[in-house]
């Protein structure tokens, strides 16, 4: 006699035990902590920030091990904490041009006022294993930052040789507050990329640059460091500074447009994220600018221009959860194509017999 | 580190007076797919967190909640959603229809005839019907407020022409009062005259689609079809082997690696009354 | 002294909830409707609740004149932090005391062909609601027919929202509350004055 399948329950409590089992590997080993995460793997931890939208290194460091090092679970785990916090307001805009630089590379002049400053990279270092690394890492003093270091694109601005971004007299949207509608304004397309899975970004932005959506970028700058951020309660009515948030910004120079009322100017791209991820805000703002075809009035032809495209397919936490729910149970469905199907077959045997 | 606590049922007041003020347009304008800002969920998008969050938005300390996927309430997704409740809203659970004030589904609707009382909540995945003919929302919107549902028709007739009959065995779309026609997610089409004229509120969440719609009681749904191809349901040759329902669907087992199949009931809970009535 | 809101917010809110979910869902049935809640008395607290449970930063608010009472705005800032507008076609919710004055429905949102939701939704205080039936309502939500009737609501005020719905799906949606009691009335519902419908 057939009993149902029963014991969903059992499963999952054996599954969960085995999870834990798994997370903390061989015993005889010693567990990492979240400061060493947060001190070691603070790139890790970077990127789960950005893409989880939370500042907060805490609970990123404590996503990642949980997540035993899968970051785009850790983002997940950091989305789903960020949804139950309440909301007390926006801060005041991010002074970048106020940020006490580490690093501030610019491709586009030899030379800039404030210097190039190479700060923490991995550029120039030769890629080579080394094995002596993970038992000692070299103490370094850290150099003194810099601050109020003038940003080249607005050295071009005054020469009118790149646009000016135009306010739009509107307060910014809100992407977690509001479902997305398209066409979408840049704000909050920006939004969306900021939080959007880098792999899926960089893809994007490296399709432009093999001539899908070209858009001839030159990194104008690129610059890290700390920028304190202000709020302004309701009842004092003037901002004051909360804290202190690292950040990468990335201001791409891009193809001239030009028209009969205003003179040709170089175009801009813009990228900026949480900690250190010159990579992901570069991404950024390559696409940034590809989306803009419409805008800048170039024919869109390229999947990175494609608004709707891009905005409803970069979210690594939407993208993971649909893919990977067809490990759900599915059977009821399919039950219904196998009857379709056989009845399809049938009818098509019976008029292939008839037909002989 | 500061761990956040949570609130009941999960979500913030804030989130949920948004999930509501969406839930009453989606209520007053049935079968319209209302956009809201879904949020994340601690159990992945594309998993059930547009159900979720409407449970969550309608749920009182007073209900009794029951979890269905694939008609079954012991199939892990439905357990892991039923512990969610059980563990954030603290609320009482059931698997006994009639029993429940709320079920959330997967997938299917249950066998036994829902009531006034209850409210169906559907789990979405592609909240659009039109989304594999269109695939860019700016096109189904205009679709839809223009009453432009002639592709769909144009589908099923291509269906007709190639396999001779309707080529849709779930997810099967629908006009509700008239007006919209809309997706009553991947539920069996065995499942859509259950949705017409049904006693009970039905709610449907699209968490990663970020849509919330509704088909209020007693509201008009017909399943698409043409006058020559009537929309049908597909029938089983034999009753359940648990049950002997012959009015159910039928879950096909695979019970040897040599053809052997039995099929059995996929609503547990009707399976088991139905059996202890016997 | 600003009166005292949900003394357990998630749970009272969603007690509140559910009647009006319910009310919507069922056009013209009355539900009990007693919100644990205190309110300023030309508020009262049914309609303090539907403000609590559906009102905050991102729905802007429109009171009728007779409720733009210093308490009643106090009271509505200070626990929704709704922003208040005189803009009629900015309101996503409207206040109106029916026993005082009903205003014309002429510019509050009905939303769009492909946003019809983007629309009004009326909060309507009436001091009781019968289902007398002084007018009648069919459609979505309603087996048959059901009569409804709440005093100091003219026939001009239902011939507005008979008005109103020709455009359907645009349209404005109305939620009523009596002394311990709420209904409701979306656009989808067909409202006859003389009892054919």
């Amino acid at each position: 006699m057939y009993v149902a399948v029963k014991g969903g329950e059992k499963a999952i409590d054996a599954a969960h035990r085995l999870l834990s089992e798994g997370r903390r590997g061989d015993p005889s080993v010693p567990e990492i902590t979240t400061e060493q995460i947060s001190e070691q793997l603070a790139l890790a931890v970077d990127r789960v920030m950005n893409e989880g939208s939370l500042y907060d290194r805490g609970l990123a460091s404590l996503a990642v091990k949980q997540a035993r090092g899968d970051l785009t679970e850790a983002i997940f785990l950091v989305r789903a904490a960020r949804t139950t916090l309440a909301r007390f307001g926006y801060t005041e805009p991010a002074n970048t041009s106020a940020m006490l630089i580490r690093r501030r590379v610019s491709a586009a002049f030899k030379d800039i006022p404030g210097g190039q400053i190479l700060g923490p990279t991995f550029d120039y270092t030769h890629r080579l294993l080394d094995a002596g690394f993970d038992r000692t890492s070299p103490s370094l003093v850290p150099e003194t930052p810099s601050s109020e270091i003038p940003k080249v694109l607005a050295m071009l601005g005054q020469e009118g040789l790149i646009e000016q971004p135009q306010a739009s007299g509107t307060a910014p949207g809100d992407v977690t507050q509001e479902p997305a509608s398209f066409p979408m304004p840049r704000d909050q397309r920006l939004q969306t990329l900021a939080r959007g899975d880098e792999g899926f970004l960089l893809s994007l932005a490296y399709s432009t640059q093999r001539g899908f959506g070209r858009t001839h970028p030159f990194a104008g700058e690129i610059r890290l460091g700390e920028v304190e951020i202000e709020f302004t309660p309701v009842e004092l009515g003037f901002p004051v500074v909360i804290g202190e948030v690292t950040l990468t910004e990335c201001e791409m120079i891009n193809q001239f447009i030009g028209s009969a009322d205003v003179p040709p100017q170089f175009t801009r791209g813009y990228g900026l994220g949480f900690g250190h991820c010159e990579r992901k805000v570069m991404s950024m703002a390559l696409v940034d600018r590809s989306l803009r075809a419409d805008e800048l009035g170039e024919e869109r032809v390229a999947p990175a221009q494609d608004e709707e495209f891009v905005i409803s397919h970069c979210d690594n936490v939407q993208a993971t959860g649909f893919v990977e729910h067809l490990k759900l149970p599915h059977y009821v469905d399919f039950q219904s194509e196998l009857i379709l199907l056989r009845k399809l077959r049938a009818e098509a045997n019976v008029m292939q017999e008839a037909a002989e | 580190m500061n761990v956040p606590a949570y609130n009941f049922a999960y979500l913030n007041e804030q989130t949920k007076r948004m999930i509501r003020r969406a839930l009453l347009k989606a209520v007053a304008i049935p079968g319209y797919q209302v956009p809201f800002a879904a949020r994340e969920m601690p159990m992945p998008l594309g998993w059930g967190t547009g159900g979720v969050q409407v449970t969550a938005a309608i749920l009182t300390p007073e209900d009794t909640l029951k979890v269905i996927d694939q008609g079954a309430d012991d199939t892990t997704n439905a357990v892991s959603i039923r512990r969610f409740f059980v563990k954030t809203a603290g609320v009482k659970t059931t698997e006994v229809t009639e029993e429940a004030t709320i079920i959330q589904t997967r997938h299917r609707i249950p066998e036994t005839p829902l009531t006034e009382k209850q409210t169906l909540v559907f789990q979405v995945p592609i909240p659009e019907p039109l989304r594999f003919l269109e695939p860019r929302e700016t096109e189904t919107r205009k679709m839809h407020a223009l009453e432009e549902y002639g592709v769909m028709h144009v589908k099923l007739y291509e269906d007709i022409a190639r396999f001779g009959e309707i080529a849709t065995s779930y997810d099967y779309p629908a006009l509700v009062n008239d007006r919209y026609v809309f997706d009553p997610s991947p539920i069996p089409k065995f499942d859509n005259p259950k949705l017409d004229n049904c006693p009970a509120l039905q709610l449907f969440g699209a968490g990663r689609e970020k849509r919330i719609y509704a088909i209020p009681p007693y509201t008009s749904v017909k399943s698409l079809d043409f006058e020559d191809y009537p929309f049908s349901i597909p029938r089983w040759e034999k009753p359940c082997e648990i049950c002997g329902s012959r009015a159910s669907y039928l879950d096909e087992i695979v019970t040897d690696d040599k053809g052997g199949r039995m099929f059995v009931c996929s609503d547990t809970d009707h399976c088991r009354k139905q059996k202890s009535a016997a | 002294m600003t009166d005292a809101a949900f003394a357990t917010p998630a749970h009272d809110s969603a007690r509140s909830f559910r009647p009006i979910l319910d009310a919507m869902a069922n056009p013209g049935k009355i539900y009990s409707f007693k919100p644990a809640v205190q309110a300023p008395a030309g508020l009262g607290p049914e309609a303090a609740a539907v403000a609590l449970v559906l009102c905050d930063f991102q729905s802007p608010i429109w009171l009728e004149r007779s409720l733009r009472m210093a308490e009643i705005l106090q009271y509505i800032r200070f626990h929704t932090g709704a922003p208040i507008t005189n803009s009629k076609p900015e309101a996503m919710f409207a206040f109106i005391d029916a026993t005082r004055a009903v205003p014309s429905l002429t510019d509050f949102p009905m939303g769009t062909q492909e946003y019809p939701d983007r629309s009004v939704t009326l909060v309507i205080k009436a001091e009781r609601l019968t289902a007398n039936p002084d007018v009648t309502f069919k459609g979505p939500g309603i087996q048959s027919t059901r009569g409804f009737s709440a005093p100091h609501l003219s026939p001009a005020f239902w011939s507005s929202m008979i008005a109103s719905r020709t455009g359907f799906p645009l349209g404005m949606d109305v939620i009523f509350v009596g002394s311990h009691q709420v209904a409701a009335l979306p656009r989808s519902t067909q409202i006859s004055i003389d009892g054919a419908v």
